[in-house]
C-alpha cells in the first residue's frame, strides 16, 4: 500500500524555525541599536565656567552671549525649537530662599515673554541641595523673519539653588513633543552640577 | 513506500529539488527561466532615470512657480510614479504567466501599512533617529544597519512571508523577488509621501531625484530578501539561511544610505552649493541594476544545478 506523506513531516530545522530565527536576529539587532542610541545620547563632556562644574551633552552648540550665563547649550540639527540647557549665576542678597529667587525670576520672564504660562512651582532637593523648581510653557515666536515655520509650544523648567551670595538657575527648554524624551539627559546634567 | 507531496500544491510528487518534492507542473514552474522579471527591473531602472531627467529638465526650463498645496500634490504624484513604472513594465513583460494583480497589490499595500503604522512611528517617536544617528560616521553606519536596515527589511520580509508566501501562486523561486520588490516599492512610496508632506512639498527637480533613489534602493534591498525567501520555499535550506538573507539586506540598506550621504555631499564654497544629488541617483541605479544582475545570475545557476541533479 502506498501512503502519501506531506512534505511538512520531513521539514528541516531551517523550515521549522526559520521564521523564529529571523525574528530573534531582528530583535537582537534592534536591541544592539537601542544600546548604541543610549550610548550616543549619554555621551557628555565636562565644563567648568563661572564657578560651576558639570557635564554637558557632547556635540551640542554652546554660546555665552548673556551676562551671568555660564552655560548655554543647544542640540544640533532638526527643525523647530532646539532643546536647550542653560546654567546662569545671578547675585542675590544673602538670606534669600530659592523660592524667592524663583518668584523674581519668573516675574522677570513674564515681562519679557508675553505668552508664558506658569504651570507649577514647588520646593525640591537635588543631590542633597535644597532648591525650588518652576515649570512653565510659552510660545516660541522669535523675531527671525526668515523662519517660515509655525511657532511651537515650548515647555521649560527652572531649578533654583542658592549658594552664598549667588543663585544658580538651571534651565531646560524643549518643544512640547521632545520635552519628556529630553528630560532624562537634562537630569544627568542637573545631577552632575557642582558649585 | 510513502509518496511525498508537492511543496506547492500538495499533489503526489514526482521530482525533487534540494530535498523539496514537486509535482510535474510545479517542477516545470520552479525550473522556469523567467526573463520578463529581469527585463522589468532593468526597464524600471532605465525608465526611472529617464523620468527623473525629464522632470528635472522641465523644472529647469519652465521654472514653474507653484504654491505649497500644488507642491505637495505634485510631490505625492511623483512619489507614486516609481511603483507605477515598475508595475507597467512588470505586467508588460510578464503577461504570459502574470502574478495575480490582487496578490501584488496586497503585498504592496501591506508594506505601505507597515511603513506608515510601524516604521515611521518607530523612527520618529521611539528611536528619534535624527537626534543622534548622525553624531559620527560609525554611529551613522551602525545605526543605519541595526535599526534602519533590520527594521525596514524585516517589515518588507513580513509583508511577503505572512501573506502570499504559502499560497499556490508563489510557485517559483523568482516569485520571492517579484513580491518582495512590490513590498519594497510600497514601503518606498510611503517614505516618499511622508518626506513630501513633512517638508510641505518638495522642489520638483531635487525631489524627484530623492524619490527615485529611495524607490530603487528599497526595491533592491527587498529583492535580496526575496531571493532568500524564494530559495527557502523551494529548496530545503539550513536554519541560518533566511536570517543571513535579511542581515545581508539590512547591511546593504545601512551602508547605502551612509554612502549616499557621503557622495552627495560636496565641499561648500563661496560659489557652489553643498550637495550633488545626481551622484546618489547614479549609486542607486548601479545598486538596482547590479542587484538585479546578481540575482538573475544566481537564479539561473540554481535552475541549472536543479535540472542537472
Amino acid at each position: 500500500m502506498t501512503t502519501a506523506t506531506s512534505s511538512s513531516s520531513q521539514r528541516s530545522l531551517g523550515d521549522r524555525y526559520s521564521d523564529w530565527a529571523v525574528i530573534v536576529v531582528t530583535l537582537v539587532a534592534v536591541f544592539l541599536g537601542w544600546l548604541l542610541m543610549s550610548n550616543v545620547q549619554s555621551r557628555s563632556v565636562p565644563f567648568d565656567s563661572g564657578g560651576v562644574k558639570g557635564l554637558m551633552p557632547a556635540g551640542w552648540v554652546t554660546d555665552l552671549a548673556e551676562a551671568g550665563v555660564v552655560l548655554h547649550t543647544s542640540e544640533l540639527g532638526g527643525s523647530g525649537f532646539s532643546t536647550t540647557y542653560q546654567v546662569e549665576v545671578i547675585p542675590v542678597a544673602s538670606g534669600r530662599l530659592p523660592a524667592d529667587v524663583a518668584s523674581f525670576y519668573s516675574i522677570d520672564r513674564a515681562q519679557n515673554l508675553n505668552t508664558v504660562r506658569l504651570l507649577d512651582q514647588q520646593d525640591v532637593t537635588v543631590n542633597g541641595q535644597n532648591g525650588n523648581k518652576v515649570t512653565y510653557a510659552f510660545v516660541d515666536a522669535d523675531s527671525d523673519l526668515t523662519r517660515a515655520d509655525v511657532p511651537v509650544v515650548v515647555r521649560g523648567v527652572d531649578f533654583f539653588f542658592v549658594a552664598g551670595d549667588n543663585a544658580v538657575v538651571v534651565t531646560f527648554q524643549a518643544s512640547e513633543d521632545n520635552y519628556e524624551a529630553d528630560f532624562g539627559r537634562f537630569r544627568r546634567l542637573l545631577e552632575s552640577l557642582n558649585f | 513506500m510513502a509518496d511525498q507531496l508537492c511543496c506547492v500544491c500538495g499533489k503526489v510528487s514526482t521530482k525533487t529539488i534540494g530535498q523539496r518534492a514537486f509535482c510535474d507542473e510545479h517542477f516545470e514552474t520552479a525550473t522556469h527561466q523567467r526573463k520578463g522579471v529581469w527585463r522589468s527591473v532593468w526597464g524600471q531602472v532605465i525608465a526611472l532615470v529617464v523620468f527623473v531627467v525629464l522632470v528635472y529638465a522641465a523644472e529647469a526650463f519652465f521654472k514653474p512657480v507653484l504654491g505649497q498645496t500644488a507642491l505637495v500634490v505634485a510631490g505625492v504624484i511623483l512619489a507614486v510614479v516609481p511603483a507605477l513604472i515598475w508595475l507597467a513594465f512588470f505586467y508588460q513583460q510578464d503577461r504570459l504567466e502574470p502574478e495575480p494583480k490582487a496578490f501584488i497589490a496586497s503585498v504592496f499595500v501591506l508594506a505601505m501599512l507597515a511603513a506608515a503604522a510601524i516604521w515611521l512611528p518607530l523612527a520618529e517617536n521611539v528611536f528619534r533617529l535624527s537626534k543622534w544617528m548622525y553624531a559620527d560616521t560609525l554611529t551613522t553606519i551602525l545605526g543605519g544597519i541595526l535599526i534602519v536596515g533590520f527594521i525596514q527589511e524585516f517589515l518588507k520580509y513580513a509583508a511577503v512571508r505572512y501573506s502570499v508566501y504559502r499560497s499556490a501562486e508563489f510557485d517559483e523561486a523568482t516569485d520571492g523577488i517579484v513580491y518582495a520588490t512590490a513590498a519594497g516599492l510600497g514601503f518606498a512610496t510611503v517614505l516618499n509621501i511622508h518626506f513630501v508632506l513633512a517638508n510641505g512639498g518638495v522642489d520638483l527637480g531635487t525631489g524627484v531625484i530623492r524619490i527615485a533613489i529611495v524607490s530603487l534602493a528599497q526595491a533592491s534591498f527587498a529583492g535580496i530578501t526575496g531571493y532568500f525567501l524564494g530559495r527557502a520555499k523551494f529548496e530545503s535550506e539550513p536554519l541560518w539561511w533566511m536570517p543571513a538573507g535579511l542581515t545581508l539586506a539590512a547591511v546593504l540598506n545601512g551602508l547605502f544610505f551612509w554612502l549616499r550621504t557621503e557622495i552627495t555631499q560636496s565641499t561648500v564654497t563661496l560659489t557652489s552649493g553643498g550637495s550633488n544629488p545626481w551622484y546618489g541617483l547614479a549609486l542607486a541605479a548601479v545598486l538596482a541594476g547590479g542587484t538585479a544582475a546578481l540575482l538573475a545570475w544566481l537564479i539561473r545557476r540554481n535552475i541549472k544545478s536543479a535540472l542537472a541533479a
